[in-house]
């Protein structure tokens, strides 16, 4: 039987969801079942409630390593390492810091080493500051999402704005 | 500005024709740059609402560039599929831009030889073109650009890892620098192969003119760095123009020895290629390449004097089927294209033949 999600490879994972207490179960290959970025393909944007809904799977097989490595997601996009995979793409420049452990030994294979040389923003300091600084209001906005603290969270969409950064990211996902 | 594309298909692509070394065998080169706006989501991930403020926010910067002052906008949005392969075919856009089209839309030059692809895979894709071999001119254009942008919109840029692009086999430099190659001679005493592989062992990516999947019609080759993090951009292009320099050399020496041990079947090949595109009904877009090609390398030895070698670099792109149809301003079947291919490139040599019995 092949994945009912990629149609590709053979699947070995019986996948079962629970979305609005009602439960779905799908046969998976490893690489998908390892992503539960599968309620952004067949859904349309996750709401708070959905997310919630989410948290209630079950997988009853595959390494527990392979399926916290598929559970990580960028804080600021919300792609997943399945989902980096499948499509060669990262979604956002945080991407290159939450995936690092898989990006570096692809990034070796293709390239001759994994330091820029060449050509630089005249005002990079500047900038490398302000992004570091955009990363931190990033994570600790999904975090007040988290908590359902949508005080803090206002803040930081705020806070995000005015650092040139998207306030309707994370979560903003075509 | 360009006033239609209409226009645009009745006339040669500028940096397909004037005199430049080695253009029998190097038509161009090309450079990008990959660049993303920093704090949005790349363009794949990025909502239609993200994806349109980027490209009001780009095309607001290239309107205070210098190099791009007076450039058209084209968004895909507004375009024709027909519109949009033609642009394709003339390799202003990508396969990409094609297809996807919400906030998607081309910014280029009148001379068509400077310009920005917005929210392809990348927010920004800064192209440039050069004629005959000169990737250090277009690289020299693609930065100029690069950094008149940059000063109104910030790009993403990582210390380490320099410019962030979606795709991590672009990320550092985000350049791509790439010579378009026309190689009959090795393809026809057979070294085409080793040459490609061993271009292939030094790192660089080989395909055909005529876009993905079409594969190698025509002997005309782009060939391209694929590395793009590690070595300067400098580095790039100068490793490039060394690697070209020694197909080029391959080249003269194959087409040498196809002078000196078959003299005859190669000119005869020529003189029929000739004698099909003077004289044909009907032409597929393939045969037309194809002699084309032959054509060329006549031209190039000195077989066939006198053949304007910027006309057949037009006709290279002028005989695909989207720019036939936007000249004929109809949408034409295959058999009717073939038709129409065939009298407008009957025309076009006996123009070029008109012109030289002038002189
Ligand atoms: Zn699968
Ligand atoms: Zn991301």
């Amino acid at each position: 039987m092949n994945c009912q999600h990629c149609g590709k490879h053979t699947a070995s994972v019986q996948f079962t969801q629970v979305v609005d207490s009602q439960k779905q179960t799908q046969w998976l290959c490893a690489e998908c079942a390892s992503s539960e970025g599968l309620l952004e393909v067949s859904k349309p944007k996750p709401t708070l409630a959905i997310q919630a809904g989410i948290k209630k799977v079950t997988i009853s097989s595959g390494s527990a390593a392979e399926v916290k490595a598929g559970r990580v997601r960028c804080a600021d996009c919300q792609t997943s390492l399945a989902q980096v995979r499948r499509s060669g793409r990262v979604g956002c420049a945080l991407c290159y810091e939450t995936f690092s452990e898989y990006l570096e030994p692809l990034l070796r294979r293709i390239h001759e080493s994994l330091e820029h040389v060449g050509s630089r923003p005249d005002d990079e300091d500047e900038r490398t500051r302000r992004q570091a600084q955009l990363r931190t209001l990033r994570s600790e906005l999904v975090t007040a999402i988290a908590h359902e603290d949508f005080e803090q969270a206002a803040a930081l969409r705020d806070a995000i704005e005015q650092l040139g950064g998207d306030p309707d990211q994370p979560g903003d996902q075509a | 500005m360009i006033a239609s594309l209409k226009d645009l298909a009745q006339r040669p692509a500028p940096w397909l024709v004037g005199e430049a070394p080695d253009r029998d065998i190097v038509l161009s080169s090309r450079v990008r740059l990959a660049r993303n706006v920093e704090g949005r989501h790349f363009a794949h991930t990025a909502g239609e609402s993200t994806l349109d403020e980027l490209r009001e926010r780009v095309l607001a910067a290239t309107g205070r560039v210098g190099g791009l002052v007076g450039a058209t906008v084209l968004n895909m949005e507004d375009l024709a599929e027909l519109d949009r392969r033609f642009l394709l075919e003339r390799h202003l856009i990508s396969v990409d831009l094609v297809r996807n089209l919400p906030g998607r839309c081309l910014v280029v030059s009148d001379d068509e030889a400077e310009g920005i692809m917005v929210n392809e895979e990348d927010h920004l894709r800064i192209q440039t073109l050069r004629t005959g071999l000169d990737p250090l001119g277009a690289l020299k254009g693609a930065l100029r650009l690069a950094e008149e942008l940059e000063a109104e919109v910030p790009f993403a840029f990582d210390e380490r890892l320099g410019y962030l692009t979606a795709c991590p086999t672009n990320v550092g430099t985000g350049l791509r620098a790439s010579v378009l190659l026309h190689l009959p001679g090795l393809a026809q005493t057979g070294d085409i192969e080793r040459v490609l592989n061993s271009l292939r062992r030094l790192n660089y990516t080989v395909r055909g003119f005529y876009g993905e999947g079409s594969g190698v019609i025509g002997s005309l080759y782009q060939v391209s760095n694929s590395v793009t993090l590690g070595p300067s951009e400098d580095d790039i292009v100068q490793e490039l123009l060394r690697h070209t320099r020694q197909v080029i050399a391959a080249e003269r020496k194959a087409r040498r020895y196809l002078m000196e041990s078959e003299e005859v079947g190669l000119s005869d090949r020529v003189w029929r290629a000739h004698g099909v595109l003077s004289h044909a009904r009907l032409l597929s877009t393939k045969e037309a390449f194809e002699r084309l090609s032959d054509v060329r390398l006549g031209s190039g030895l000195g077989i066939l004097p006198g053949v304007d070698e910027s006309m057949l670099n037009m006709l290279l792109i002028s005989v695909q089927s989207a720019h036939l149809q936007i000249v004929a301003e109809a949408s034409l079947d295959a058999p009717a294209r073939d038709e129409v291919r065939a009298r407008y490139v009957r025309d076009q040599l006996a123009i070029a033949h008109t012109r030289k019995d002038e002189r």
